[in-house]
């Protein structure tokens, strides 16, 4: 999947006990789309077992991640858990298991590949290394993602997406792994699903889910607002000479700030006010349509009414 | 709103959910004795109404949810697993079968049995304890009830593997409401007569199936459904956001669903047809039809949906246009 660089030039900088190599950038260009269903069916995984084995600490739980790979752009859409023994104090998957399971996931999901596994963790060990060539059996270079369950309060998610390196030290090709940054990537139906489960709790159809769409609109307008306020309160900080001058970020945010209007085109203008008008229509129409249900029975009820006296007049 | 009203109103929500979060991860354990036993006293077998109440984990609600919505207009099926505890059944996790098309495909049956007690076989050796427990399938774009085929279907399974459960999910209409649209049913047995309830909650279906709707809407019931998710889990949501809010705003129901608003639209206009056609042969019998909702204010509902739904997407973009066009360079 990644190509294994067989990088000799940096020999001598990789110390030979290390496993993970720290950059700056990846230098292969990978780019990485996470789904949440992945992070939630690991979280899913690790709670069930850690609660049937009565809170064991060391309880480590491993599967492997399917999705879409384009070209040099990975798209991680699911994943399921592996068997694994222990065989003279190595972790030893069970292929028979892989197979077949991934057999069965193939016929759902025809388009997806083994890209990789995924482990719960702190840190990188040799275990994992073997386990990585196990893995690659599978696939030719595999990712690692590695969640770490007992994270510490930070802000950022606690998730690690490995691709692997080989890397000849003293003479002896090592697998190296080095760090790929991600993105959260969503389809509109699992953005919804995500929503509902992160925040709205009760079910049923009640409301028409007004006040929560408002509410996630806000919430994600105030977070834009928190970011936007944290670039102008850095640009004041270097205007007033309190920070460093970098020109790198400065020139970023000229660019972001040169973007907007984002859209102001005729032609944007022109289909933004269509939709609009759409919109209004319809509001039209189906208070027309409401309007002409209640005039139809104030009229029944004053026919109703209205037969009963005559028919009392008759009566009399 | 407030900047410190919303912080609250996180608080709150955040004790609230911690407390329900250590009950949670207890749901996750299996024991397969008290499980045994609780299926040898079938408490099911005396009253018809037993279950109520299902709790839906949240990865098996984003599988279904995921599943249903890479169906597209296709109806796909696949299978629940979980638990009971006394009247509630606890949906663990559910996997997609390799089954789609239209309810007439009967053959398949026998592909997706194998499949899945294949699957149901190789789960066990992930050390998964849990049976399968129902059903789920998709009803893109019509609503959430059973149609005539389903509640077959689900009253077969309920004589023969007890419990069950089948669950209905629209992936078209979750896009396009911006909520979950998911029904959880029983069938009531054969020759039951459900005690009138009166006329149930109102949900718009379209003309082509009304007929189906309406035959067999009193042959089963719908339970509560509650979700449920561990504590981990909520760590990771709460952490996602931070990552997520972008997409939020970068959705827009309006324009993912165009079709489905067409096709609403269309089937608004049928349903009018047909109204007005009633409305002018009926105006004799009015006593007659005092109970049930006329056509017309049927209608009007179905039409409000509708509008609330696109005043809602043509909100967003408001907000957008707002916020990114129209802000205004300050000269220096």
């Amino acid at each position: 999947m990644t190509d294994t660089t067989t990088n000799t030039s940096t020999t001598n900088t990789v110390d030979a006990n290390k496993l993970v190599l720290e950059k700056s950038a990846n230098s292969s260009g990978l780019e990485v789309d996470l789904h949440p269903l992945v992070l939630i069916n690991i979280s899913d995984h690790f709670t069930r077992t850690k609660v049937q084995t009565n809170y064991q600490n060391n309880c480590r739980v491993i599967g492997v991640i399917l999705g879409v790979q384009n070209g040099r752009n990975v798209e991680i859409c699911n994943s399921f858990e592996m068997v694994y023994a222990t065989v003279d104090k190595q972790l030893v998957l069970d292929t028979e298991y892989l197979r077949k399971k991934y057999e069965q996931f193939k016929k759902v999901f025809p388009l997806y590949d083994l890209l990789g596994w995924y482990s719960t963790g702190s840190q990188v060990s040799k275990d994992d290394v073997l386990l990585h060539k196990q893995i690659s059996e599978h696939n030719e270079s595999p990712l690692y993602l590695m969640l770490d369950t007992e994270s510490p309060k930070s802000k950022d998610l606690p998730v690690i997406i490995y691709e692997s390196e080989l890397h000849i030290v003293n003479d002896e090709p090592t697998t190296i792994f080095v760090k790929t940054p991600y993105k959260i990537q969503t389809g509109e139906a699992e953005r919804i699903g995500v929503n509902h489960i992160a925040k709205v709790t009760p079910s049923g159809s009640e409301g028409s889910g007004l006040t929560s769409h408002l509410f996630t609109m806000h919430n994600a307008i105030s977070m834009l607002n928190i970011r936007v306020k944290a670039l102008s309160d850095y640009l004041q900080a270097v205007k007033e000479k309190r920070l460093p001058y970098e020109h790198n970020i400065l020139r970023k945010a000229s660019s972001l700030c040169n973007q907007l209007p984002t859209v102001d085109t005729h032609d944007f203008k022109k289909s933004y006010l269509q939709e609009y008008n759409d919109v209004l229509l319809v509001t039209y129409l189906a208070s027309i349509t409401k309007t002409s249900a209640s005039l139809n029975d104030t009229i029944d009820k004053y026919l109703v009414s209205n037969e009963k006296q005559s028919k009392r007049r008759f009566y009399q | 709103m407030s900047k410190s009203g919303a912080a609250d109103a996180l608080k709150t929500f955040e004790l609230e959910n911690n407390i329900q979060t250590i009950d949670n991860d207890q749901l996750f354990k299996y024991d397969p004795q008290q499980y045994q036993q609780f299926l040898q006293s079938k408490p099911w077998s005396k009253d018809p109404h037993y279950f109520k109440h299902v709790k839906i984990s949240a990865i098996a609600l984003l599988k279904m949810v995921m599943h249903a919505r890479s169906g597209g207009k296709l109806e796909v099926m696949g299978m629940l697993m979980g638990k009971v505890e006394n009247n509630t059944m606890i949906i663990m996790d559910s996997f997609a079968l390799p089954v789609e098309g239209t309810e007439t495909r009967v053959n398949a049956q026998v592909e997706a049995y194998e499949y899945m007690v294949e699957y149901l076989e190789l789960i066990k050796q992930t050390g998964r304890l849990e049976n399968a427990l129902g059903w789920y399938h998709s009803h893109p774009g019509y609503g959430c009830w059973l149609s005539g085929i389903d509640v077959g279907t689900q009253s077969v399974n309920q004589q023969y593997s007890e419990p069950w459960l089948g669950i209905v999910i629209d992936p078209t209409r979750t896009v396009s409401a911006g909520k979950v649209e998911i029904g959880a049913f029983r069938t009531y047995p054969q020759g039951y007569k459900p005690p009138n309830e009166g006329p149930s909650e109102y949900q718009s279906i379209p003309l082509s199936k009304i007929e189906d709707f309406g035959v067999h809407c009193k042959q089963y019931y719908s339970l509560e459904i509650t979700y449920f998710k561990s504590s981990l889990d909520q760590q990771l949501l709460d952490k996602l956001w931070n990552k997520y809010w972008v997409n939020t705003l970068s959705s827009s129901p309006i324009f993912s669903n165009r079709d489905y608003i067409t096709g609403q639209i269309n089937d608004l206009s049928e349903k009018l047809e047909q109204a007005e056609t009633q409305l002018s042969h009926s105006r004799s019998s009015i006593l007659d039809k005092k109970k049930e909702e006329s056509l017309l204010s049927k209608v009007s509902k179905d039409s409000s949906k509708v509008t609330i739904e696109q005043v809602q997407g043509i909100m967003s973009q408001v907000f957008k246009n707002s916020i990114f066009n129209q802000c205004q360079t300050t000269k220096q």
